[in-house]
């Protein structure tokens, strides 16, 4: 751990400087370390709440740093994750992703980097969900009353954006579907090896996690999916998903 | 291999049948008021209703809220819901999903709903009928055209500092609307309005055309307004006008007899 610190929110020169330090950080002429300068800068960001204070470890899961962020929420009072994308609270976000870059820097820096939004929360609605920190903080937020449910989403490292995320988190009618996301997590999660099934997200095999939302979405014309248990939607599945029940 | 399912069996609810106002400024939690006319529909009365709450698209807003809806058989009935999580949502779209419960099948659905301000509910559109403070003497309202010949509703100066509650009370719009659709219809169907039915778009009427067009009580006389444009007798015209305000009156965003006695009856019930 590396002490609390005030949760703090970039002013407009504070998100110039971060987006500034990505682009140095993906020519290798940045590191981690200017990364934490800038974000205890006060110059740069202001504190949002006297009480909301956060300590980033040096190591960290997904799944682990997005429980931290949201008992830090919960700890300072919040009732709600302010998701809402005010200036002050995207720049919160921002602000997180900053300080805990460490934990959440690409392994390979000339991908991931291209694109901001993994670590400038960005006001498109359609890749909000792609940040590091707000992205998997918002599912542990949804699904903390039954986190083994999200278990899809949240396995992996801190850095890594994974295709689950990208395929059941994208859409606003899915991941706020918890049954549906639960649904997707019975038929994929393999509870014994704690991972999801082998083979699950090939796009070639019947039944995997594209055909589930597909079929998903064509019965949404019928059926009124947000009602559905995980055990109705399952038993709506064609034959085809039967072998991922199984197994 | 996925089956097809050709064909769904819900039903389309109409907008026109669901009424969606805001109440509260955009810098709060916005409180909506919700009324569903799902009657003529044959749903099962023991179907359950949703209305799902969404960003639209294109905003930036992730905020998305699903809730029940207590009484969606009582066309009376309105039910006020707070949206929590779209206090900086500049624009919400709704869904209205009537669903049989025992088997979740989708029996209606209206999609993309809008929600309208309660002040401008005065007509659905956005500028439609602005609404301006004047020195009218002892008069409370009055129908005025500008420079351009667009309507204007002309508020007591006076009364002004009330204009939001007299918009938006039962009393006032029961008794005042009708009137002014009613100077609307006349001016517009003047003979020297320059009102050209074969091209709507040119003339300020046009938008009120479009307006009715979005009213299911409405849409059948609009056709009617091109045989009427070219009818001399001014009988014909007249007797136009009342059929379009009765019915604006009687429809299901108005009722205006039925909500007007409704709220007398709260007031002096004992």
């Amino acid at each position: 751990m590396t002490g609390k610190v005030w949760i703090r929110s970039f002013d407009a020169r504070g998100i110039d400087a971060f987006r500034s330090f990505l682009e140095r950080y993906q020519e290798g002429k940045a590191t981690d370390v200017d990364a934490r300068r800038l974000a205890a800068d006060a110059k740069l960001s202001n504190r949002i709440n006297q009480r909301l204070e956060i300590d980033i470890p040096m190591i960290a899961s997904k799944k682990s740093l997005a429980k931290l962020v949201c008992q830090s929420f919960q700890d300072a009072g919040y009732t709600a994750l302010p998701l809402v994308p005010s200036d002050e609270y995207r720049n919160m976000w921002t602000w997180i992703a900053c300080s805990s870059f460490h934990l959440i820097k690409p392994r390979r820096a000339d991908t991931a980097l291209n694109d901001h939004s993994y670590y400038v929360c960005s006001q498109d609605w359609k890749r909000f969900y792609r940040h590091r920190i707000a992205g998997p903080a918002r599912i542990y937020w949804m699904f903390r009353g039954r986190p083994l449910d999200a278990s899809l989403l949240l396995h992996g490292r801190a850095y890594e954006h994974s295709d689950w995320e990208e395929q059941l988190a994208a859409r606003q009618g899915r991941i706020r579907n918890r049954d549906l996301i639960a649904t997707a997590n019975r038929l994929y999660w393999d509870v014994g090896n704690h991972r999801p099934k082998r083979g699950a997200q090939t796009r070639t095999r019947p039944g995997t996690v594209r055909r589930l939302l597909s079929f998903i979405d064509q019965v949404d014309l019928t059926y009124d999916v947000n009602s559905m248990t995980p055990d109705q939607i399952l038993d709506l599945l064609p034959p085809e998903f039967d072998r991922w029940k199984d197994s | 291999m996925i089956r097809n399912l050709n064909f769904t069996g819900r039903l389309r609810i109409e907008r026109s049948d669901v009424a969606i106002r805001r109440r509260d400024a955009l810098d709060e939690d916005p409180e909506i008021e919700v009324q569903l006319h799902l009657s003529e529909y044959g749903f099962a009365s023991s179907a359950r209703v949703y209305l799902e709450a969404h960003a639209s698209v294109g905003t930036s807003n992730t905020a998305w809220g699903r809730f029940d809806i207590d009484s969606p058989f009582d066309s009376m009935a309105t039910q006020i819901i707070t949206l929590e999580g779209f206090a900086d949502v500049p624009s919400v779209t709704f869904n209205v999903r009537a669903v049989e419960p025992e088997t979740n099948r989708l029996l209606g659905l209206a999609e993309g709903v809008p929600w309208t301000n309660l002040v401008d509910d005065v007509a659905d559109v956005e500028g439609l009928l602005p609404v301006e403070s004047q020195d009218i003497g002892e008069l409370a309202w009055k129908l005025d055209f500008d420079l351009l010949g667009n309507p204007v509703l002309l508020i007591s100066s006076r009364l002004w500092r009330y204009r939001g509650e007299l918009l938006t009370s039962q009393h006032f719009r029961s008794m005042v609307l009708p009137e002014v659709l009613r100077d609307v219809l006349s001016a517009a169907l003047d003979q020297d309005s320059g009102f050209d039915a074969n091209a709507p778009e040119d003339h300020w009427f046009g938008d009120w055309v479009a307006w009715m067009r979005e009213i299911k009580e409405l849409r059948h006389h609009v056709q009617a307004l091109h045989a009427v444009f070219d009818a001399s007798e001014s009988d014909a015209k007249a007797l136009m006008i009342d059929e379009v305000v009765s019915d604006f009156a009687r429809s299901s965003k108005c009722r205006f007899a039925t909500r007007l006695e409704r709220c007398l009856d709260e007031e002096y019930r004992e």
